[in-house]
């Protein structure tokens, strides 16, 4: 059949253009183009889940145990003068709380005896700030949220330089906290601060001088791998047989940087080092500057320095910081803080002795709203505002309040890159308002008993709920 | 004995004037004639009376009613007879040669104990055959002859000797005898009172021998249904099973009854369920009627063993016990018939359909070809039919006839390299036998324990998963749980087989079709070692286009699947109406376990369908409206909807519809293009892409040679059908609940490439066939040199890559003791957080022992409780001790959040009261214990009532379309009818 099939189209010429002819041709064609210009059934917009922000209704604010008799708790919130917002205000830890009456008025003052929890619900949840100081010590610190992971640096575990961890378990359950230890030779292996249980309701001390007895800077990171922990470091600097004991809070830093600036330089002179933790890697370059009101400049005599990966650097920056501050009082460039430089992401912090007083200088946050308690201070104390801009120039306004939220001073700023600026006090201010686009700001006192400075924060007034979806496994 | 002995001929007739000429005609011939014919007629209403009257007189006739029964006829003819010493009794359809008288009596007195002797009855009119010599009857009622079905006489079984009963046709017995026996049992009215007599004979002590020298012809007119009388009715099966089973318990020992009555009741059960498989229901319902109406009527039983034990009393010499024995069969004959009709049953089954190619030839060549096949007489029949037996014994038969099987294989290159072929794709496999698959692989989910998880899965209406849901089960449990019923080893191994023998099964059924279909082209049909190549290169499609390794259930099961369809489709193109109509509902039940497992071939089918309907309304427009040429399609296209009822009709209710176009296994991420369609891939993780390039651009060549232009161009349409669904489906995003995915078309992928293959092999027979150093032909070995690569490179992608390619599972890290909890009950679910509080979190609340084959779908389709998806929004973002207990009451128990944990997200659930933290698998992972006991009944439901119905109707349905598959009686006249031309 097929070879009649053969002969008879071959014997007809004219017919070559039969349909089956056609078909030969077109099909393939029509097959090809189908699967040719099929492309799928196009891409979907890429999903994406973004949290919703929600105000927020509850927060809490963990403070240390004091570090003398005389505390003070300090806390502000940003509400209308006058106006008096609905929700409880409490303190304490575990059972033993004890509702603040806290009724109207931007600030509240107590007494604290021991470590606890402000525990603030209701509409002074979205921006309370919190402040631990001491009226009779040059020594205070923030309340801040518990967080999972933080840096503390220029600690000690020897006889006269010596560190207390004290970690503050907010809620019921056990919170379990790790601790990495690292010093100038690298890190330590220390048991005991690997999983450390802090039960629920509780307080937890941990003296690094029992743990791990040594001389040189060590700094740590403290995380916590379950439940929620407040954590503080207390510094002593003890010279032995001068009878001068000094304590103060390690000011935290929540993640290395490759761009640190400290501030709350002490106005007058005497020991400072600047210890400097690289946990990665590699090893980090690291230079330093002097940040002032004018300019940053790198200090005569201080080179670059390295420091190996995983490790604790100190550089003495004694004569460089006093030599900037003594020239900062004679000129327009008044010497502010250190800024940082590394090649590496490191985490930094300025230890200062002077006339026996211990102080730190940290690494504040970059904040657009920050609010901070003003510490009482003495009549011969001079307290400033410290705001630092970062690479990039920033504007903002400084605003003081008094306890009942008036505005007693506004102050705008504009900040040129990497520099600095002070603002005094003004009399009768008990709140600070920072707003910009990104400056970091640290609350300086100094007077006879020593200096302190308290970062400024920026506290949480809203809470970001998940987008929830349900998947097939 | 002085005298010769009286002999009187006793013919029974009625309505048997067809037959009465020969009948009248075979006794006159007789050697030696009768002393006298009695003629007894019941009421024959044709001209049986005539007949018998010229012949013998019409004072030799008695007449009876038509009521009158068999055994009355004979008492009358006995009546009349009273002169006689010894009776022949002849039916009116039962003719006698001309010696078989003699013959008969001359025996008795060479064996003067005889009673009774009885001829060898040969079948009429074929007059070779055999029927019966001697009969007797098994523990089944089964009238035992001994011999084969329509064994032809060549003196085989010519001995004399003692049989249990003659059969009534030609039995010659002694007057006296047959009074004391009482005549026939009047119970039997027509069947089975011969071998009733010859029983009670040889229990009454008398003697009953066969001569087969003696020769009767018998038309068996009422046995056949050829002849309707008011006694037969017209059930003959249920009259004449009634009567065996009346005879046999009638006269068994009495101390058998009881096993007898019980064997006879279960055996009848067997033999209903036997008769329904072949579809003769008649047959069935009067086999279960025989059986009713018998134990219906216990009193008539009663009376008849008490007549037969009176005789035995009675008798002067009874017989003994051990003599009456020793003339039935042995017991295990009614078992050897029972395996040797299941495997009749299986042995056609297998074998239908094998050779449509041939039917139609044989079709076309036949002088009285049907209508179907329009171009019949044309061409030279003759030549023809030498040619088609010359071609038939020349290739796919193997030749060498006389060799052992062993030598053959071992001979033949042909069957080592298919042997070797199938060795190394199973080593290929070798993965999925060390349990690749089993905890699940890429889109296919981990199995579960038990087949009776399958079963429980298929059958419930409410499943415990997520939050309980009415979701149908997929349909592709059924064939699943079936399998793992079968199977030793339950589901793992059911995956374990799938996964390696889809291959074989596909090189399998790739043979069977391109064997026909070249034989449909060519009546040399093609090259076996092409047969070969083609097989092997499309077993191997699914593996090296990336479905096998990445977990492809659905596909890698219809791939296999699919030569075996499309072999049953070439069933429409049968000659004979009754194969078409068998093609259209084995097409349609292999289309519905294809639509199990990747429903979208259901809508290829139909387009193709249409596609072929549209051309045959254009060339044969006359062929195609006869209904069985449109039917058998059209069934095979509706069986698969009637046949998963249970699955469709329960997704429809719940707006499920989506599912309907799901594979079997995972939903997919990736989705396909038209590169990925052409070249065969539904994965990366196949072999090189340009091997998937191969099939497709031979069949463009393929097009060139004009010999095989039009068949290969049909392959184009089909092709170009596929590609249409799978262009149109492809484009579709469909919005399930949790997520969006496209309609499955990876089996298109495969569709088109085995259409290429079948083009590309049909354009090959033709170059093949084109004389030996012609330039076709030398085209025709590059084609085909081309073409195995595939094969080639397949294979050899296969054993070295396609087992260490198999895709990992992505299944959460549950802690054990989780797992060992949750499989408490249903309420003890985990609920399992993916994400951070920044992206978005997900969840999934995993039950039992986690999502396992066969629940991915349903979980799929279930629309998620908004209660749940608002509650771990609370418990994510600020959560209170209220919100966590409420986890219980939704049947949670743990809450995981998977590494690494969200940070923001562990610490709140760290701070809320009633969750208690426990320990995970690795430390970026976190997990917690609800304190409140989780709430049983939780996620308890009702799904839809009605599909307990639907259940039932499928199982109906299947055990229907089954049986309406399988070979039956109509294929059997059908080759008959084929052997007569």
């Amino acid at each position: 059949m097929s070879s009649q099939t053969g002969r008879r189209a071959a014997g007809r010429p004219g017919r070559r253009w039969s349909p089956v002819v056609a078909a030969v041709v077109l099909l393939p064609a029509l097959v090809a183009v189908g699967l040719g210009t099929f492309s799928g059934p196009g891409d979907r917009a890429l999903e994406t889940h973004p949290p919703t922000e929600e105000p927020l209704t509850s927060v809490d604010l963990i403070c240390p145990a004091p570090l003398a008799d005389k505390p003070v708790l300090l806390l502000g919130h940003l509400s209308d003068p006058g106006t008096a917002p609905a929700g409880e205000v409490a303190f304490g830890l575990g059972t033993v709380t004890t509702p603040l009456d806290w009724a109207a008025g931007a600030t509240f003052e107590t007494a604290p005896t021991a470590a606890g929890v402000v525990t603030a619900r209701g509409d002074r949840a979205a921006g309370v700030a919190a402040t631990l100081a001491e009226r009779t010590v040059a020594a205070a610190v923030t309340c801040d949220e518990p967080s999972s992971s933080q840096w503390f640096g220029g600690l000690g575990a020897g006889p006269t330089h010596a560190s207390e961890l004290e970690l503050v378990n907010p809620d019921e359950s056990t919170a379990v906290a790790d601790v990495t230890v690292f010093g100038e030779q690298g890190i330590l292996d220390v048991p005991a601060l690997r999983g450390v249980a802090v039960p629920g309701g509780s307080r937890v001390l941990l003296k690094l001088a029992e743990l791990l007895p040594q001389r040189g800077q060590l700094a740590m990171q403290v995380t916590v791998s379950r439940g929620r922990v407040g954590v503080h470091v207390v510094d002593r600097s003890d010279e032995l047989g001068q009878g001068d004991v000094s304590a103060e809070w390690v000011p935290s830093q929540r993640e290395p940087q490759l761009v640190t600036v400290l501030q709350g330089l002490p106005p007058t002179s005497g020991q400072h080092k600047l210890v400097v933790t690289n946990p990665g890697p590699d090893v980090a370059q690291v230079n330093v500057r002097v940040t002032t009101t004018a300019a940053a400049f790198a200090p005569a005599g201080l080179t670059e320095v390295q420091i190996p990966p995983e490790s604790v650097g100190v550089i003495t920056v004694s004569d460089a910081v006093n030599t900037a501050v003594a020239d900062g009082q004679d000129s327009a460039a008044i010497a502010l803080g250190l800024l940082v430089e590394s090649t590496e992401p490191v985490a930094a912090v300025l230890r200062s002795v002077t006339d026996g007083d211990l102080s730190f200088s940290g690494s504040a946050d970059v904040i657009s709203q920050g609010l901070a308690p003003i510490p009482p201070s003495g009549d011969d104390d001079d307290a400033v505002m410290v705001v630092s801009g970062g690479v990039e120039p920033a504007t903002g306004s400084l605003r003081f309040l008094d306890a009942n939220g008036a505005t007693v001073a506004e102050q705008p700023f504009d900040l040129a890159s990497l520099v600095s600026a002070s603002f005094p006090v003004p009399d009768g201010a008990a709140l600070a308002e920072v707003t910009s686009g990104g400056v970091s700001a640290t609350l300086v006192v100094a007077g006879p008993q020593g200096t302190v400075a308290v970062p400024v924060l920026e506290p949480r007034t809203s809470t970001l709920v998940p987008d929830v979806r349900a998947v097939l496994r | 004995m002085n005298s010769a002995p009286v002999v009187v001929a006793l013919v029974v007739s009625h309505d048997g004037a067809r037959w009465l000429p020969q009948v009248i005609d075979g006794l006159r011939a007789q050697t030696l004639t009768p002393h006298r014919i009695i003629c007894v007629d019941t009421g024959s209403k044709d001209a049986s009376r005539h007949l018998l009257a010229d012949a013998f007189g019409a004072d030799t006739i008695i007449s009876a009613p038509s009521s009158t029964s068999f055994p009355a006829a004979i008492a009358l003819g006995l009546e009349a007879a009273a002169d006689a010493d010894w009776l022949w009794i002849l039916h009116d359809d039962s003719t006698p040669a001309p010696g078989a008288l003699a013959r008969l009596l001359a025996h008795t007195t060479t064996d003067p104990g005889v009673d009774i002797v009885g001829p060898k009855l040969r079948e009429w009119p074929s007059l070779r055959r055999l029927q019966e010599v001697g009969v007797t009857m098994s523990g089944t009622g089964r009238r035992e002859t001994g011999l084969e079905r329509g064994e032809y006489d060549q003196g085989q079984h010519d001995h004399v000797r003692d049989v249990l009963a003659v059969h009534s046709a030609g039995m010659l017995i002694r007057r006296t005898v047959l009074q004391e026996l009482g005549g026939f049992d009047a119970q039997l009215p027509i069947f089975g009172n011969d071998l009733d007599l010859g029983w009670r004979a040889a229990q009454a002590g008398f003697r009953t021998a066969v001569v087969p020298s003696a020769i009767v012809f018998h038309a068996e007119a009422a046995h056949r249904g050829v002849r309707r009388t008011p006694l037969t009715g017209r059930h003959t099966h249920y009259a004449e099973r009634r009567a065996a089973l009346f005879t046999l318990l009638a006269n068994v020992p009495g101390r058998a009854i009881p096993f007898q009555s019980l064997r006879i009741l279960v055996g009848s059960l067997l033999r209903v369920i036997g008769f329904l498989c072949i579809r003769a229901v008649g047959q069935a319902l009067d086999e279960l009627a025989a059986v009713i109406s018998l134990y219906a009527h216990p009193g008539q039983l009663r009376r008849a063993r008490h007549e037969r034990r009176q005789l035995t009393a009675e008798s002067s010499h009874p017989a003994d016990p051990a003599r009456v024995r020793s003339l039935l069969p042995p017991w295990w004959l009614p078992y050897r018939h029972g395996l040797d009709a299941v495997t009749d049953l299986i042995t056609a089954a297998t074998q239908q359909a094998q050779d449509v190619a041939e039917r139609r030839r044989l079709a076309r060549l036949a002088p009285d070809a049907p209508a179907s096949s329009s171009r019949g007489g044309s061409g030279a029949p003759k030549d023809r039919r030498r040619r088609y037996v010359e071609a038939d014994v020349s290739d796919d038969e193997l030749p060498e006839v006389e060799a052992g099987p062993i030598a053959r294989f071992f001979t033949s290159p042909l069957a080592l390299g298919v042997m070797l072929f199938l060795l190394l794709a199973l080593w290929g496999q070798r993965a999925a036998i060390t349990g690749a698959f089993t905890d699940g692989a890429g889109l296919l989910s981990p199995v579960p324990g038990r087949t009776a998880d399958w079963w429980t899965l298929y059958l419930q209406s409410w499943h415990p998963l997520g939050q309980g849901t009415p979701i149908a089960a997929p349909a592709y449990l059924l064939p699943l749980a079936l399998l793992g019923t079968v199977l030793p080893g339950g589901p793992s191994w059911v995956v374990a087989a799938i996964m390696v023998l889809a291959v074989p099964i596909g090189f399998w059924g790739a043979w069977r079709l391109l064997r026909v279909t070249g034989h449909l082209l060519d009546e040399r049909g093609m090259p076996r070692w092409l047969i070969a190549g083609g097989a092997a290169a499309y077993s191997l499609i699914s593996v090296s286009g990336g479905g096998w390794a990445e977990g492809r259930l659905g596909l890698v099961v219809s791939a296999a699947t699919l030569p075996w369809l499309a072999h049953a489709a070439l069933g429409f193109a049968e000659p004979s109406a009754y194969r078409r109509w068998r093609a259209g509902w084995r097409t349609g039940l292999l289309l519905a376990l294809m639509v199990c497992f990747t429903p979208l071939i259901w809508v290829v089918a139909v387009v193709v369908g249409l596609v072929i309907v549209g051309l045959a309304l254009f060339l044969a427009p006359r062929s195609v409206r006869t209904p069985s040429a449109w039917g058998p399609p059209a069934v095979a296209l509706v069986l698969p909807w009637a046949l998963l009822t249970p699955w469709w009709v329960v997704l429809v209710s719940q707006g499920a519809s989506a599912g309907l176009l799901l594979d079997a296994g995972q939903v997919p991420a990736d989705v396909l293009d038209g590169a990925d369609l052409a070249l065969g891939r539904v994965s990366d993780l196949g072999a090189p892409w340009w091997l998937g390039a191969i099939l497709p651009a031979l069949a463009v060549l393929a097009l060139i040679p004009r010999a095989t232009r039009l068949p290969v161009l049909i392959c184009w349409i089909v092709a170009g059908a596929g590609t249409l669904v799978g262009v149109v489906f492809g484009r579709i995003w469909m919005t399930l609940p949790t997520f969006a995915a496209t309609p499955q078309i990876g089996i298109i992928a495969v569709f088109l490439q085995g259409v290429a293959l079948v083009g590309v092999g049909l354009a090959a027979v033709g170059l093949l066939r084109a004389a030996s150093d012609s330039l076709a032909r030398r085209l025709g070995l590059l084609l085909v040199s081309v073409a195995l690569v595939v094969p080639g490179v397949g294979l050899f992608w296969s054993v070295t890559q396609a087992s260490s390619s198999v895709a990992a599972t992505d299944a959460p890290e549950i802690p054990a003791y989780m797992t060992q909890s949750s499989q408490v009950s249903p309420a003890h679910g985990v609920l399992v957080v993916r994400g951070s509080v920044q992206e978005g979190l997900s969840y999934a609340v995993r039950r039992g022992d986690g999502l396992t084959l066969g629940e991915d779908e349903i979980v799929a389709l279930t629309p998620v409780d908004d209660d749940v998806t608002q509650l771990i929004t609370e418990v994510g973002s600020a959560p209170t001790p209220e919100s966590v207990a409420s986890l219980a009451e939704k049947g949670i128990e743990y809450v995981v959040l998977t590494a690494p944990a969200d940070s923001a997200v562990s610490a709140r659930l760290d701070a809320v009261g009633g969750l208690t933290p426990v320990s995970s698998e690795d430390r970026g992972t976190r997990a917690w214990q609800v304190d409140t006991e989780p709430q049983e009944g939780a996620i308890d439901g009702q799904g839809p009532r009605w599909r307990s119905a639907l259940l039932a109707f499928q199982l109906v349905a299947v055990l229907v379309a089954v049986v309406m598959c399988g070979p039956g009686r109509g294929e059997r006249t059908d080759e008959r009818g084929g052997a007569d031309v």
